[in-house]
């Protein structure tokens, strides 16, 4: 009604600043951690596809609530387990692999046998530049992002366990997290680590995927202290990690809002009892009862579309100095169009939700009271 | 003889407020025709703006029934009467009432875009009214940027946008000087000459009252007294 809505508004400038602010907060942080989440789950998606389903991984035991995001490094399998492994019946191939943590937030380091990178599903990554070394040589091949994370190009040196490391190669753009991985020579991980015929984890290939569970239980009754794993579990284990951060974000998603609604509720219930009289004087001159509600509502959803708009473009921005700054210029932090759309909509609905009360405040004021006190 | 446009029927309205009943008015019969130009008169607290709330449908009353064009509307929902305001009745109150961030046009549009009508028409209606008041020149202008008899006159200008058969003013005087006060009660008067619209005045001003051509004397809730002046006896 006369666009009654936006006059109220921009009556109270700063009340409703401070109202904006918070919606634009909250869709903020809505979308840029839903982001994240989002690409965390693609990412996991993408790396699983390239292992074969029948490789067994063997770790020492470890419990992963006793470890934290950063520091997932477990203990060393021995020289001699691996000798023995290698002679249980129906193993093929075992791949001792050294797995440490990259001197990045994300990614890691894994040596290994330059000849068994294929049970990594990473023997097909072209490089952008430089090469992949032989077994003897002494250098890493970067992944994309990580090399763009350090700002190291071939010819650098980057620092592993206080070691300075040549780089030989980096990996070209686009193969998940491969992106994030810094390869080395596995008797060169050996020097850098100091772990002499040690490994991290075994990668071990059976001669038919039925030898599977039957190694599997051998070597755990074998060691105590060893786990296996198939790329089955692994991916439970990621599903499982990728939903914790989903809910993770959800939740913070979820208490944003919930903090924006009730700047809502408080800027449309001050300011219905401010318009008291305003309110009753529409009532008199013949407004129903669903015309002064809507009024209310209307008034909220212009303050939520302009928040929400101006929060959707704000993360757009938001998750690409993310994506520039912490994950080296990756494209991890997405923003899908369901997530854009499902965050301004169920902003919109949150805001309808959160002036229902100050709006049957309005509607319940009584014409000759509000009348009789202007 | 003419057809009777507002009656009321043994109206009682009772406030209880922390279990003390309050009696406003007590068993309040009336019936106006159509066409009449009345005033309501009282001391204050006599019950003459409950009176006029529950002729205007601003309220119902407690006991009693209320029929506007022959219509009972004692037992009305919010969203009913609401709509017989909009549609019989034009109000104009003490206070004006005028909405602070509309212009004098679009108060007066207001209540016809409650109507259904759309802006232009509305706008188109407003206009014409506002010169009819007097006020072709302000009304570009919001209500705290004139004076209080300009207000009143875009008060009764709104009160008119929806062609009413019934006008209310309650104290339509009360907060003006001398001369603005006349001069509203004259532009009521040459209104209601005019258009013939039943016009009924609320006012504790004895003087003003008798310019009416009925005169209701309420006294406690009651009515004391309701005297037809002898030009406008019926024929």
């Amino acid at each position: 009604m006369f666009d009654l809505a936006i006059r109220n508004l921009s009556e109270h400038k700063v009340r409703t600043f401070l109202t904006l602010l918070g919606i634009v907060i909250a869709i903020t942080a809505i979308i840029s951690l839903g982001s994240i989440s989002a690409g965390i789950n693609s990412l996991v998606t993408s790396t699983t596809s390239g292992i074969g389903s029948d490789t067994i991984f063997v770790t020492k035991r470890f419990d992963i609530s006793k470890m934290s995001m950063s520091q997932m490094e477990i203990g060393n399998i021995e020289k001699e387990k691996i000798e023995a492994i290698r002679s249980i019946s129906g193993v093929k191939r075992v791949v001792p692999i050294i797995s440490k943590n990259a001197p990045t937030m994300f990614g890691e380091v894994d040596a290994i046998d330059m000849n068994d990178l294929d049970i990594f599903g990473a023997a097909d990554l072209t490089l952008k530049e430089g090469y992949w070394p032989d077994n003897d040589d002494e250098g890493a091949v970067l992944g994309y992002f990580i090399a763009n994370i350090l700002g190291v190009t071939v010819g650098d040196y980057i620092k592993l366990n206080n070691k300075e490391v040549e780089v030989l190669g980096i990996i070209e753009e686009g193969h998940g997290s491969y992106d994030f991985v810094i390869f080395l020579p596995y008797k060169y991980g050996e020097e850098i680590y100091d772990m002499e015929g040690e490994a991290t984890q075994l990668a071990i290939e059976p001669y038919e995927p039925s030898f599977v569970n039957e190694i599997r239980s051998t070597i755990e009754e074998e060691y105590e202290d060893l786990m296996t794993m198939t790329m089955k579990d692994a991916l439970k284990t990621a599903e499982k990690m990728t939903s914790t951060i989903n809910i993770l974000t959800l939740g913070i998603g979820f208490v944003a809002s919930l903090v924006a609604g009730i700047g809502i509720i408080i800027t449309m219930y001050t300011s219905v009892l401010e318009r008291k009289r305003e309110i009753g004087i529409l009532k008199a001159v013949g407004a129903l009862n669903r015309t002064i509600f809507l009024q209310i509502v209307e008034e909220s959803i212009v303050i939520s579309f302009i928040g929400n708009v101006i929060g959707l473009l704000l993360s757009f921005y938001f998750v690409d100095i993310l994506n520039e700054f912490l994950l080296g210029g990756s494209k991890i932090a997405l923003i899908t169009p369901e997530l854009a759309i499902g965050s301004v909509v169920y902003g919109i609905l949150l805001t309808i939700i959160f002036t229902i009360y100050p709006a049957y405040v309005a509607v319940k004021i009584n014409p000759i009271e509000a009348i009789r006190e202007g | 003889m003419k057809k009777t446009i507002l009656e009321t029927k043994d109206v009682w309205k009772i406030y209880f407020m922390k279990g003390v009943e309050t009696y406003a008015l007590r068993g309040v019969n009336i019936k106006i025709e159509e066409g009449q130009y009345v005033a309501i008169v009282g001391p204050s607290g006599s019950g003459k703006s409950t009176l006029m709330h529950i002729l205007g449908c601003l309220d119902s009353p407690t006991k009693g029934k209320v029929f506007i064009d022959g219509k009972d509307v004692s037992k009305l929902t919010d969203d009913e009467l609401a709509l017989i305001r909009r549609k019989k009745i034009g109000f104009v109150f003490q206070a004006y009432n005028l909405i602070n961030s509309l212009t004098a046009l679009e108060n007066v549009a207001l209540p016809m875009r409650f109507n259904g009508y759309s802006k232009s028409e509305a706008f188109k209606k407003a206009k014409e009214l506002l010169t009819k008041v007097g006020l072709e020149k302000r009304i570009m202008h919001k209500p705290n940027e004139i004076s209080g008899g300009e207000q009143q006159r875009v008060a009764i200008a709104r009160a008119l946008v929806n062609d009413p058969e019934i006008i209310l003013a309650d104290e339509p005087t009360g907060n003006l000087d001398t001369k603005s006060g006349k001069e509203i009660f004259e532009l009521l008067e040459t209104l209601h000459s005019k258009t013939k619209k039943t016009l009924i005045i609320v006012t504790h001003d004895l003087n003003l009252a008798s310019r009416a051509h009925r005169e209701i004397r309420i006294k406690d809730g009651q009515i004391v007294g309701d005297y037809v002046r002898s030009s406008h006896k019926k024929p």
